[in-house]
């Protein structure tokens, strides 16, 4: 079974004269705008050739049985299907669309489908207009998600927070109820999500020091990016006709099989690594254990610290909040402590290096870095948090714990990279809050931004500079205006680079400086369009001066925090294994896998997946729609 | 990705520090941090009879040593 890369559309309209729906199949999207009605929809589809020579069917026969089937392995249809039979593969969780003149046939696969409990629509349609329509049963007998959001509905919150805690209870209730209906991994994930959630909001009683705008911001982002998961998710589920999505060229069908996929690739980095709570173990680390003042040519520098530690007591059984993953036009690659969301265009784009998802792993990364900087890094509007930083110096190094020497080495290296880009020595003191304060104020994002970059780079790129250093400049790329941060840019590049040159004899700073203008040489080389790169060759061959070394140098300081404290190789291991490559033990080889093909081999981790065939520049949608395939169905997680 | 614990220590951190990057919920902050984009505050500039010093203590102090041998530098605090 073959994906065929050329793209029709299914509309779907409203006649008022016949009082029916009308359903045509048409190959160019002009056509499609010419008889655009206000109650119009449209998705792409692509048909799946089921042998070699098959011709692409131009139009609906005049008399047509059509299955909405899905969400199902396309592989699985194989057996229920004849010759006479055309098949579409969509974005949608209604995934496959099977059509036939044969009435026999239809209702052999109908009880197939009834068998194996699949999802279903069954439409028969006759000079386009649909006259008779079934759809599968639905189960809406588990009830005690319900229970719990109706009693949530009913408690009283300071202010706005009571609104948009109702808001939620309907949306969520929206959600769960078609996710029941269609698939019980999401079904799982998103009541997991609620009673975090609940335990989230219980906390509102205790004192905490957060305010009820801070969780009304938090409770707003989630309300928001469930808004759009389950609209782009479920839209198209039954009845189709009812169910419209807001991105408008997928609006009769959504965009589910795309959603799951987003969804899989965050839960097996969830999965493999989320459990671990990186941030409560830094909180755990033992005074003893730790000595900053040795230099770089000592072992403490490479040891793995964090595996060695365990989890502060009360996080023992604690476990992390599962995202509501979503696509945004307008959030782009984006996380926040509840959602995660990548661009629209990675839909019909995923194929090209310019919109490759494993981008997702930098979002990701900066939830861990945010987890571990809310343990060390010093509320600023807190004078009792400034107090007990600045007493950290009037300590001897044997009183204070791991996390408070930890802490003292941060805020050290933050006010050296201040006199740094000051154009001064960085060395010096800090001898009031005030100071302080506007030390960590300036420099919060860019430490965070600086720690996601050196995390993002040992973790999901086994610290490999030429594969890293290619995905983020080919990912800004395709940002518009944004010749002005090519500067920090490089600053960002130069940081995650060092994290591989610290314990060498030479300078970390220009082992890592040659690495990274060798590679974006040799970018812009392959790549003379894209105007930020040449930007950034020019700003390192021709603006680098000892003060800009200087700035680099200081910020080497973030790079050997996260390098030291935050990673643990073994950890790291565990998102780079793959049982199904090809290749033998090592699995260096590729997957089995044949480009558009639709077969029944599984994979195991869709990063791995992602590296192997996201290869081109050139975007696609057939080939994005085969990766999205592939990552939401031949995941080797049990499926249907 | 982060446990209750975390992610409300974060929205603490966060509602000290704004947000940086453009969405739908975000404080008036841009993503422009780097050492190109300095702002004019300077610690100079600071009074250094803040309230908050105390002669009793003693004050942050920090060094980014570079090693002559090898170039590399190293902080001490």
């Amino acid at each position: 079974m073959k994906i065929m890369e050329r793209q029709n559309y299914l509309v779907l309209q409203y006649d008022s004269n016949l009082k029916k729906y009308r359903l045509n199949l048409l190959l160019e999207l002009k056509e499609v705008l010419l008889s655009w009605s206000s109650n119009s929809r449209i998705s792409p589809i692509y048909q799946i050739q089921k042998i070699k020579g098959e011709k692409a069917v131009t139009s609906l026969p005049d008399f047509s049985h059509l299955l909405f089937l899905g969400p199902l392995k396309p592989i699985l249809l194989k057996g229920q299907i004849d010759s006479h039979c055309s098949i579409w593969l969509t974005y949608g969780l209604y995934n496959l669309i099977v059509c036939t003149e044969n009435k026999n046939t239809a209702k052999k696969i109908l009880r197939w489908a009834k068998k194996k409990k699949v999802r279903y629509e069954y439409w028969v349609v006759q000079d386009g207009v649909r006259i008779t329509y079934e759809q599968s049963s639905l189960d809406y007998s588990k009830r005690d998600w319900k229970l719990s959001l109706s009693d949530l509905s009913t408690k009283k919150y300071c202010g706005e927070l009571t609104e948009t805690i109702k808001e939620y209870c309907v949306l969520m209730s929206t959600t769960l109820s078609r996710a029941n209906a269609s698939d019980p991994f999401l079904t799982q994930n998103l009541i997991d999500s609620h009673y975090h959630i609940l335990d989230i909001l219980n906390k509102l009683s205790e004192d905490n020091g957060l305010l009820r705008h801070d969780i009304n911001s938090l409770m707003t982002k989630v309300n928001a990016g469930l808004s759009r998961f389950s609209s782009q998710t479920f839209s198209g589920s039954s009845p189709i006709t009812d169910t419209e999505c807001h991105y408008w060229i997928h609006s009769l069908l959504g965009t589910g099989t795309a959603n799951v996929a987003l969804n899989k690739i965050f839960d097996f980095i969830f999965q493999k690594i989320g459990s671990f709570n990186i941030p409560a173990r830094i909180e755990n680390l033992k005074g003893n254990e730790l000595d900053l003042s040795l230099g770089f040519d000592d072992e403490f520098w490479y040891t793995d610290h964090l595996i060695g530690v365990e989890k502060i007591s009360s996080e023992k059984d604690e476990e992390p909040f599962p995202l509501f993953t979503y696509f945004s036009g307008r959030d782009g690659f984006k996380s926040t402590q509840t959602t995660l969301s990548a661009p629209l265009t990675t839909v019909t784009s995923c194929n090209s290096r310019l919109w490759d998802l494993k981008t997702l792993t930098h979002e990701i990364s900066h939830l861990f870095i945010k987890g571990c900087l809310s343990v060390l890094y010093p509320v600023v509007t807190s004078d009792e948090e400034l107090e007990q930083t600045r007493s950290l110096w009037d300590k001897e190094i044997a009183d204070l714990t791991g996390t408070e020497q930890l802490r003292k080495y941060l805020v050290g290296g933050i006010a050296s990279i201040y006199m740094a880009d000051s154009g001064k020595e960085p060395k010096g003191e800090i001898k009031n809050n005030e100071s302080l304060r506007v030390i960590l104020d300036k420099y919060y994002f860019e430490v965070e931004e600086i720690m996601a970059h050196v995390f993002d780079f040992l973790y999901f790129y086994q610290g490999k500079p030429e594969h890293y250093i290619e995905g983020i400049w080919l990912s800004w790329s395709v940002i518009p205006s944004i010749s002005n941060r090519v500067p920090d840019y490089v600053f960002r590049s130069l940081s995650a680079v060092a994290a591989l040159y610290l314990r060498k004899r030479e300078n970390p700073e220009t082992l890592a400086f040659r690495k990274v203008l060798k590679i974006l040489k040799g970018l812009k080389a392959k790549h003379e369009d894209i105007q930020y790169i040449s930007e950034a060759v020019k700003l390192l061959e021709e603006d680098w001066d000892e003060q800009q070394e200087l700035k680099f140098a200081a910020r080497t300081v973030l790079t050997s925090i996260v390098r030291t404290f935050f990673y643990s190789e073994s950890l790291s291991a565990r998102l780079f294994k793959e049982t199904k490559q090809s290749g033998g033990r090592s699995r260096k080889g590729g997957y089995p896998k044949k480009l558009y093909i639709l077969d029944d081999l599984l994979i195991d981790n869709p990063l791995r997946f992602i590296s192997k065939y996201v290869k081109d520049v050139e975007p696609s949608p057939a080939k994005s729609l085969w990766i999205l395939n592939n990552i939401c169905f031949n995941n080797s997680k049990k499926w249907i | 990705m982060l446990t209750k614990r975390y992610i409300l220590k974060s929205s603490r951190l966060q509602h000290a520090y704004g947000e940086n990057r453009p969405g739908f919920y975000d404080h008036d902050r841009s993503n422009l941090s780097g050492p190109y984009h300095q702002d004019s505050t300077v610690i100079d500039q600071i009074s250094s009879k803040d309230k908050t010093e105390n002669i009793e203590q003693k004050p942050i102090s920090f060094n980014l040593k570079k090693d002559q041998k090898t170039g590399a530098h190293k902080l001490e605090v």
